[in-house]
C-alpha cells in the first residue's frame, strides 16, 4: 500500500527547497529539480557530448569490428582457427565467458540484494550497474554459442519435443548454464526496464522534440505517476528484487559446477561455488568503479556519485577479494592435507610448471595489489582506485586462465601438451570488450545513467523525497 | 548513519535487571545429568564392546561435545571482530554475551585436553585414525598392503601426528586467546567511557582479526573434525563449519539475551523491533548459507563419486544416520527458511527463544553427524552412540555454561555509552 506521497515525475512541481546531505550520499545542494535536470538533460541532448564519450564509443566500435571479423572467420573456417586442441579443449572462449558473466553479478547485487538490505548508497549506482550486467551477460552469452562449432544448433540446449527424440543431457551443468544464464538475463532485463519506466515518463514530459517525445513516450508505457501506478511499480520492483537475489548466487554457482562436477584435479573442488560467487562480485565491483569514475568526470556527476560511493565499492571489492584469496589458500591447503598424488602434483605444476607465471600473476593482481584498499587514500583517490580495479580485471581473467591451463598436465604424462590462444581467440576476446564499450556508451547517451526516481527518493521528506526508504517502507 | 542527528555524549544506558538463576539451574542440571548419562552410557558401551572400540567411542562422542561448544567462544570472537569492523547493531545487543563467552576460552583449553589425550596417547582407542602406527592401520584396514602403509606413514610424517597436532592446537588457542584478550582489554574504556582511541584500536583489529580467524579456523576444523575421517578432505567443509559456528553463537546469544530480558520493557524499548529483525534475519542468512554450502559439498562429491571422497557420505547416509541427514535438511534449512520469513517471529522474544533452542539442537546434531559416524558401528548400536554424543554435549555445555554465566553476570547487559546507538536509532 503506497502510504507515502510519491515524488512527481514533473520536477517543476516540487518546492524549490535545497538540501545538503550529511551522509555524503549526495553532494552539493540538491532538490527534485536539480536531480531531474542533472540526469535527464544528458538523454535529452541538452548537455554537450564530452570528448571522453567519443573516445569510449569510437574505440569500442573499432574493437567491435574485430569481433565481427573474428566471428566471420570462425564461422567460415570452424573452431580450428582457435588455439584449442588436445588436451585443452576449453580455451580462452570459456575464460571470457566466465569473466564476463562474473562482471555482471555486481549489478544484480547492487540492485536487488542491497535494496532488500535497505542500503541507501546503492541508489546512485544501481542503474548503470544493472546496464553493466545486461551488457556483460550479452558479451558472455556469445562465447558458449560460438564455442559449439555449430552455433546454429544452439537451440538444442533447450528441451523441446522433436521428431529425433533428442533431449538435452539434464545431468550436465552445461545444460543448467543455458537455463541459468537465460533466466538471469530475462530477470535482469525486466528489473532494469521496470525501474526505467518512471524515468522514461520524466524524459517524455521534458522532451525537446517530437522524436524524443514519441520514443520515450512509448517506452514509458503510459505512465502518469498516479498512486495506483506507484503502488504497482513498487510492489513489482520489490518482487523482482526478491527473484533477483537468489540469481546472484545461483548463476555463478552453476558456472562453477561446469568445472567442479568433473574429476579433473583442482577442478573438482567443493569450495568452487562460493569461491566463484565471491569472485564474481569482486570483478563486478571493479567494473562498477571503472564505469563510475568516467560518469563522474565526463558528466559532472560528482555530486550524485560521491567519494563515499567509491569508498564503499572499494571496501566491498577488498572484502570479496579476501574471500577469493581464501579460496586460493583453501585449494592449496586441501591439496596438501589430502595428499592425493594427483591433486598435490597438479598444485605444484600450477605453481611451478610451464604456466606458473600466470598463477603468480594471478596472486599478485588478485590478492596482493587489492590489499592497498586497506588504505583510505586508495579507496577515495579515483586514479589509484582505478589502477587497483584494473589489477582485479587482469587477475580475474587470469584466475579462469589458470583453471583451463591446468588441463595441459592431466593424470597421464603421455597426454600432456601446451595451449596457446591464436589471433582469432584474441579477436573475439577484445571484440567482446568492444561490444561492451559500444553498448555502454550508447546507454550513457540515450538512457538515464542514474535512476532519476530513486535519486529523488533519496532526498529527505522536507525536500519532496522519501529519505531513501520508498520501496521497502511501503512494502511493510 | 542517522546517529549524526543525535547527541550521544551524555547518554548512559539504564541498568537492566536480569534474573540469572533459571539459566544457572539449567546449566547445573545439564552438567549433572549430562555427566552421569555420558559416563553411564560410555562405561556400559566400553564394557560391552571392549574389543570393538568401546573406549574410542567415549573419546569420539566427547569430541563432538567439545567441538560444538568450542564454536560459541570462537564465533563470539569472530562476530565481535566483524561487529567492530562494520559497526553492527546486533554485535551491540549481544556484546556482553560475546564478551562472557570469550572469557571462557581458558576453560575451553582445559576441555580440549581429553581430545589432545586421544590424539597423543590412545592409539587404537583414539578417535583419530592416524593415531595408530601406519603398519597396524594397513593391517587392520587393507590386509597389510604396503602401499597403504607407505601412504599413511607419509601423511603421519607430514602433518597427522600427535605432537604436531598439539602444537597446532596450542597456536590456535594462543592466537585466538590473544585476539580475545585484546578486545576484552580495550572494550570497557571504549564502550562505557566512549574512549575514542580504544574504539579506533578495536575497529583496526577487526579486519586483520577476521583474516587470522579464517586461516586458523580452517586448521582447527581440519584437525578437530575432518581428520577423524581417513582419506576425506573437502575445501567446502570449513565454510559449512563456519556457518554452524556463527549460527550456534547467534542462537545461543539470542536464547540467553531474551531469557534474561524476557518482558523487561526497559531493555526491549532500547532493543527495538528493527534490531530484533536484523538479528533474526542474520540467523536466517546463516541457515541459508549453511544449506547452500552443505548442498554444494554433497552434490559435488556425489557427482564426482571418487573413492576417497564418497566414503564420507556413504557412512553418513547409511546405518540409521540417514535419518539424522533428513532431520538436518528439515530443521537446519527448511523450517527456519519458512519460519524466519515472518517478521513477527523475529520481533517476539518468546518465538526467538524457541527458534534458538531448535537451531542449537540441530547444530549440535550436525556436529555429531560430522564426527561420530566416522567409524562404522553396528546398525543397532547407532542410536546408542547418538545418545552418548547428546549426553556429551549436555555435559560439556553444562560445565561450560556455568563458567559462562559466572562471567556474564559481572556487568550490566548493555554497555553504558555505546548503547546510545541502539537507544537513538532504529525508530523506522
Amino acid at each position: 500500500m503506497a502510504t507515502v506521497s510519491a515524488p512527481s515525475t514533473v520536477g517543476e512541481q516540487a518546492e524549490p527547497e535545497f538540501f545538503t546531505d550529511d551522509e555524503h550520499l549526495i553532494g552539493g545542494k540538491q532538490n527534485l529539480v536539480t536531480i531531474g535536470e542533472k540526469i535527464g538533460n544528458v538523454c535529452l541532448g541538452e548537455v554537450p557530448i564530452p570528448k571522453g564519450w567519443w573516445i569510449m564509443f569510437l574505440s569500442g566500435f573499432t574493437l567491435l569490428q574485430a569481433l565481427v571479423l573474428g566471428l566471420a572467420w570462425l564461422f567460415y573456417m570452424g573452431v580450428g582457427v582457435w588455439g584449442i586442441n588436445s588436451p585443452v579443449f576449453w580455451g580462452v572462449a570459456i575464460v571470457n565467458f566466465v569473466w564476463w558473466i562474473g562482471i555482471g553479478h555486481a549489478g544484480t547485487l547492487i540492485s536487488a540484494i542491497l535494496l532488500l538490505m535497505h542500503q541507501k548508497w546503492r541508489t546512485s549506482l544501481n542503474r548503470f550497474a544493472e546496464s553493466m550486467t545486461l551488457f556483460a551477460v550479452m558479451c558472455a552469452g556469445i562465447f558458449p554459442l560460438i564455442h559449439m562449432g555449430r552455433p546454429w544448433l544452439a537451440y538444442w540446449l533447450f528441451p523441446f519435443p522433436n521428431n529425433m527424440a533428442v533431449w538435452p543431457q539434464f545431468r550436465s551443468p552445461l545444460c543448467w548454464d543455458a537455463f541459468a544464464v537465460s533466466t538471469y538475463f530475462s530477470v535482469s532485463l525486466l528489473f532494469w526496464y521496470i525501474g526505467l519506466i518512471p524515468d522514461f515518463a520524466y524524459l517524455r514530459d521534458h522532451a525537446k522534440n517530437k522524436i524524443q517525445q514519441m520514443v520515450y513516450g512509448m517506452l514509458a508505457m503510459g505512465w502518469r505517476g498516479s498512486a495506483i501506478h506507484w503502488r504497482r511499480y513498487e510492489k513489482l520492483y520489490l518482487i523482482l528484487a526478491g527473484i533477483g537475489t537468489p540469481l546472484v548466487f545461483s548463476v555463478h554457482t552453476i558456472v562453477s559446477f561446469d568445472f567442479a562436477v568433473s574429476i579433473v584435479p583442482l577442478w573438482h573442488a567443493t569450495i568452487f561455488p562460493p569461491f566463484f560467487v565471491a569472485g564474481a562480485i569482486f570483478a563486478g565491483f571493479a567494473m562498477v568503479i571503472w564505469l563510475a569514475v568516467p560518469i563522474r568526470h565526463w558528466y559532472g556527476m560528482k555530486d550524485l556519485i560521491t567519494t563515499t560511493h567509491l569508498d564503499v565499492c572499494a571496501k566491498i571489492m577488498l572484502g570479496t577479494g579476501l574471500i577469493v584469496s581464501y579460496g586460493y589458500f583453501s585449494e592449496v591447503w586441501m591439496a596438501f592435507y589430502g595428499q592425493s598424488v594427483y591433486e598435490w602434483d597438479t598444485t605444484l605444476q600450477r605453481m611451478f610448471g610451464p604456466y606458473g607465471w600466470s598463477y603468480w600473476l594471478l596472486i599478485l593482481t588478485n590478492t596482493i595489489i587489492p590489499q592497498l584498499c586497506w588504505m583510505k587514500k586508495f579507496r577515495t583517490n579515483e586514479l589509484l582506485l582505478c589502477l587497483v580495479a584494473g589489477s582485479v580485471h587482469i587477475g580475474m581473467w587470469f584466475e579462469r586462465y589458470v583453471i583451463i591451463v591446468t588441463l595441459t598436465r592431466d593424470h597421464l604424462p603421455s597426454s600432456w601438451g601446451r595451449y596457446a590462444p591464436t589471433l582469432w581467440d584474441y579477436a573475439a576476446m577484445f571484440g567482446s570488450l568492444g561490444l561492451f564499450l559500444t553498448l555502454f556508451a550508447l546507454f550513457m547517451r540515450f538512457l538515464p545513467m542514474l535512476s532519476i526516481t530513486e535519486m529523488r527518493e533519496l532526498l529527505p521528506r522536507s525536500a519532496g523525497g522519501r529519505d531513501g526508504h520508498a520501496v521497502m517502507e511501503n512494502a511493510k | 548513519m542517522t546517529e549524526h542527528h543525535h547527541d550521544d555524549s551524555h547518554y548512559v544506558a539504564p541498568t537492566i535487571e536480569a534474573n540469572y538463576a533459571p539459566l544457572r539451574r539449567v546449566a547445573l542440571l545439564s552438567a549433572v545429568v549430562g555427566t552421569v548419562a555420558f559416563l553411564a552410557l560410555g562405561i556400559a558401551n566400553a564394557s560391552m564392546n571392549a574389543a570393538h572400540g568401546g573406549v574410542r567411542d567415549l573419546f569420539l562422542t566427547y569430541q563432538s561435545g567439545f567441538v560444538f561448544w568450542s564454536l560459541v567462544p570462537i564465533g563470539a570472537m569472530t562476530l565481535m571482530l566483524i561487529g567492530y569492523l562494520c559497526s553492527t547493531s546486533w554485535a551491540l545487543v549481544f556484546r556482553r554475551v560475546f564478551q562472557a563467552a570469550m572469557r571462557t576460552w581458558p576453560l575451553m583449553f582445559v576441555l580440549f585436553l581429553p581430545v589432545a589425550a586421544s590424539a597423543l596417547f590412545m592409539g587404537h582407542d583414539s578417535s583419530f585414525w592416524w593415531a595408530v602406527p601406519a603398519g597396524e592401520f594397513a593391517r587392520d584396514h587393507a590386509n597389510g598392503d604396503p602401499v597403504v602403509t607407505h601412504e599413511v606413514a607419509h601423511r603421519q610424517g607430514l602433518y597427522l601426528n600427535g605432537l604436531f597436532f598439539l602444537l597446532r592446537a596450542v597456536i590456535i588457542f594462543g592466537v585466538f586467546g590473544l585476539l580475545m584478550r585484546a578486545m576484552l582489554k580495550w572494550a570497557p574504556a571504549a564502550e562505557d567511557e566512549g574512549n575514542a582511541a580504544n574504539k579506533s584500536k578495536l575497529k583496526g583489529l577487526g579486519g586483520p582479526g577476521v583474516l587470522v580467524w579464517a586461516l586458523l579456523f580452517t586448521v582447527a576444523m581440519t584437525d578437530w573434525v575432518m581428520s577423524v575421517e581417513p582419506a576425506w578432505s573437502s575445501s567446502m567443509f570449513p565454510v559449512v563449519a563456519a556457518m554452524d559456528c556463527f549460527l550456534v553463537t547467534m542462537a545461543f546469544s539470542a536464547l540467553v539475551f531474551y531469557s534474561l530480558v524476557g518482558e523487561n520493557q526497559t531493555a526491549l524499548t532500547i532493543v527495538k523491533d528493527k534490531f530484533r529483525i536484523d538479528i533474526g534475519s542474520l540467523m536466517y542468512a546463516f541457515t541459508m548459507i549453511w544449506a547452500y554450502a552443505s548442498f554444494g559439498q554433497y552434490m559435488l562429491i556425489w557427482a564426482g563419486n571418487i573413492p576417497e571422497e564418497i566414503g564420507y557420505y556413504r557412512k553418513r547416509l547409511n546405518g540409521g544416520w540417514e535419518f539424522v541427514a533428513y532431520a538436518l535438511m528439515a530443521i537446519h534449512w527448511l523450517l527456519p527458511f519458512v519460519i524466519f520469513l515472518f517478521r513477527e517471529v523475529k520481533t517476539n522474544p518468546k518465538s526467538m527463544k524457541a527458534m534458538s533452542i531448535m537451531l542449537l539442537a540441530i547444530c549440535a546434531t550436525d556436529v555429531i553427524w560430522w564426527i561420530v559416524p566416522c567409524v562404522p558401528h553396528a546398525e543397532d548400536t547407532q542410536f546408542f552412540h547418538l545418545l552418548m554424543a547428546i549426553a556429551a554435549i549436555a555435559m560439556v555445555g553444562g560445565i561450560w555454561g556455568l563458567a559462562f554465566l559466572g562471567q556474564l553476570r559481572k556487568a550490566n547487559l548493555l554497555p553504558k555509552k555505546d548503547t546510545a546507538f541502539l537507544a537513538n536509532w532504529g525508530h523506522h
